[in-house]
């Protein structure tokens, strides 16, 4: 085994390397999309996002690193698959994408695009605030809804709803983002395949050999909806993913009102619906969730005699 | 809705169908390319006479293609099966697109010609996992693209309908499809008697939790199942499948074979309504002898004289029993207490008889094959449910 300074030697080089690979996708990409003045936003996996300037206007660009691997067909397909179900779908609560996907490199190295600017917060930086009254939430179950019925439409299943995931916009909206998983439900082989996913964040559908349906988003922003509303999961991942997938399939979320006893009634019953553990019971799709959603004035109404 | 007539070689099928529509005992009839052939034969009808006569009684005329019966390897009894033609020059399968869309044409094709409505074929699966239900859940989806509003049909054994989680993920993607009636099918690998084996209680309460879910949003028909199909009529079903003989009553893969010795016409028995039975007429002879009027109190009427009165009053008692527990809507938890009810009540009067009645007259057994295994399921279901 090597000694400490060793290994940290070669995490030092390791490190360089990739910088300057990063540094060579970045200058490519700004020529392809002819956007400018890029700086590094966060970074996740394959994927590094930036803010830009394109002809005047702040914009998201964002690189996807195709890896030297059998992975390499994986990661370009899902790439692609994110702009253009991006470019497909048109709804005022989902990120709205700007280009095509366009390749760098013979092999390729990377896929770049450019999105909008969403301003706000992502959720995932809001948890400190959870949890989060009534008059906070409905929004963001209809909000996420509606962006979720625009995939819906489509027979899209987002697939990886979590708090990275959905914007809080500075006007109070909600959009929802990086549907970078997203599987088209008609265009897909029926065989059980592994379904990605955030941990705390999974469906029951996403245990292995699972297959998604449009209502395993409706779970999905159930988890959304629990944890703004209890500032806790409801289903804490343990670490062992046996035990995890086993507690997704067999077990059942508890109801909401048994964790917090002043959410009204009719908020309660919906988020309780969507985290059914079987699909058939929950909501099918985002569309029939909507149906169900009080008015606006029905939910200050709801409001006011709780 | 309530009580449909599974299909059956009786001569006198379509005669007794319509009669017991026009006494509002039976809602309609399930016509199965089995049993019914396209083109009339010798004491055969037509399919297209027997849904006309069915719906101009004022009836419910349903085709079901039986595929889930046809792709048994067991079945062979082809000869009235085959003049409707249903399968394609790539073969008799569901395996393939080419075949599954050769046969959901041809099936819509015939339901059309009946005035029946669209009722997508599917096979018999033995678990929620694997290439079978893949290609049974491919059939309904392309069945859909054909036609958006189409019934569907889903078909099992035992250990289908057993395998809990994975069932319930099954099902969550059968319902996407919103199908606005579903007709389910237990499938019994034997049926060696006229009594119900509700004995695999996982299975039946699986049953059960399934109609629950899919009874949400559509009609759901449990298909060959007479009493046997009470509970499942409980967790939210509107209809049940019934009819003369026991291959009518309960899925019977002989009832499609050529070996099966033809038509398995009972011996003489007779409902006896408030006991949820068919107990034989000896029995029912020897139940009278001891208190005529308490007899009259459990059959629900007088003696049938006859099997053709015993065939009304059959179909009388059960109609009777599902209209009762259709009266709770979808209200589970009334409907759940309905039979509840019911099984306590007729299991004490059955218990009482047990106990009057000569020795060996009537064997223990059958109170746990008609109400006590039963009545395990219901409390399964229920339980689960929080209905119980």
């Amino acid at each position: 085994m090597a000694p400490p300074d060793s290994v940290n030697v070669l995490r030092t080089a390791r490190n360089l390397g990739e910088r300057v690979e990063q540094d060579e996708l970045v200058a490519e990409a700004q020529a392809a999309l002819g956007a400018a003045e890029l700086s590094p936003m966060r970074t996740g996996g394959q994927k590094y996002v930036y803010r830009a300037q394109l002809e005047g206007v702040s914009v998201v660009v964002k690189i996807v690193a195709i890896p030297e691997t059998a992975y390499a067909t994986v990661v370009l397909e899902r790439a692609r698959r994110e702009v253009e179900l991006l470019s497909t779908v048109e709804s005022a609560y989902v990120v709205r994408v700007m280009s095509e996907a366009v390749e760098i490199g013979d092999r390729p190295e990377a896929v770049c695009w450019v999105e909008e600017m969403l301003d706000g917060s992502d959720l995932g930086d809001l948890r400190s605030t959870f949890p989060w009254d009534v008059n906070q939430t409905w929004p963001l179950i209809a909000d996420v809804a509606q962006g979720l019925a625009a995939c819906h439409e489509l027979d899209v299943v987002h697939r990886d709803l979590s708090p990275g995931n959905v914007r809080r916009r500075d006007d109070g909206r909600f959009a929802l983002m990086d549907p970078g998983f997203a599987r088209h439900l008609a265009r897909t082989a029926l065989t059980g395949l592994y379904q990605p996913g955030t941990p705390g964040y999974l469906t029951p559908e996403h245990i292995p050999g699972g297959q998604p349906t449009l209502a395993s988003d409706i779970f999905g922003l159930g988890i959304l909806a629990f944890q703004a509303l209890t500032a806790t999961l409801p289903l804490q991942p343990t670490g062992d993913d046996a035990a995890d997938y086993n507690q997704l399939k067999t077990g059942q979320v508890p109801p909401l009102r048994d964790i917090r006893r002043d959410v009204p009634e009719d908020l309660a019953a919906i988020v309780d619906r969507c985290l059914q553990r079987q699909p058939a019971r929950r909501y099918l799709d985002a569309a029939e969730l909507l149906e169900d959603l009080p008015s606006a004035d029905a939910r200050s109404a709801s409001l006011v005699s709780s | 809705m309530s009580v449909l007539l599974q299909d059956g070689r009786r001569g006198g099928h379509l005669r007794w169908a319509t009669q017991g529509i026009q006494l509002g005992i039976v809602d309609g009839v399930v016509i199965s390319p089995f049993h019914t052939p396209r083109v009339a034969v010798p004491h055969h009808y037509a399919g297209a006479k027997v849904a006309s006569e069915v719906t101009d009684a004022g009836g419910e005329a349903v085709f079901d293609p039986t595929t889930h019966a046809r792709l048994l390897p067991s079945s062979d009894d082809l000869a009235h099966y085959d003049t409707w033609q249903l399968w394609g020059l790539s073969g008799v399968g569901l395996d393939t697109d080419v075949r599954r869309l050769e046969h959901l044409e041809r099936v819509f094709i015939r339901q059309h010609e009946l005035s029946a409505p669209s009722l997508a074929p599917t096979m018999t699966l033995d678990s929620p996992l694997g290439v079978e239900a893949d290609q049974a859940l491919r059939t309904a989806h392309l069945a859909r693209g054909l036609e958006r509003d189409c019934w569907q049909a889903v078909s099992g054994r035992r250990s289908f309908w057993r395998s809990g989680a994975d069932l319930d993920a099954y099902t969550g993607q059968l319902a996407a499809l919103r199908a606005p009636c579903w007709m389910l099918t237990m499938v019994n690998d034997t049926v060696v008697d006229n009594a119900p084996d509700l004995a695999d209680t996982d299975a039946f309460a699986g049953f059960c939790r399934t109609v629950h879910s899919l009874s949400q949003r559509g009609r759901v028909i449990v298909c060959h199942a007479d009493y046997g199909g009470l509970p499942a009529v409980a967790a939210g079903a509107s209809d049940i499948g019934t009819g003369w003989d026991r291959g009518m009553r309960y899925f019977d893969p002989h009832s499609f074979q050529l070996t099966s010795g033809g038509v398995q016409i009972p011996a003489s028995y007779v409902t006896q309504g408030r006991l949820g039975s068919v107990l034989r007429r000896d029995t029912a002879d020897t139940i009278a002898r001891l208190d005529e009027a308490q007899a009259l109190v459990l059959r629900g009427g007088p003696m049938p004289i006859d099997d053709a009165a015993e065939r009304v009053h059959h179909l009388r008692q059960l109609h009777g029993l599902v209209i009762a527990i259709n009266g709770h809507g979808l209200a589970r938890v009334a409907r759940v207490n309905e039979l509840r009810t019911f099984y306590e009540q007729a299991m004490a009067d059955f218990t009482n008889l047990l106990g009057r009645l000569p020795r060996g007259s009537i064997s223990e057994s059958l109170l746990t094959r008609w109400l006590g295994d039963p009545h395990k399921v219901l409390e399964r279901y229920a339980r689960a449910e929080n209905l119980w």
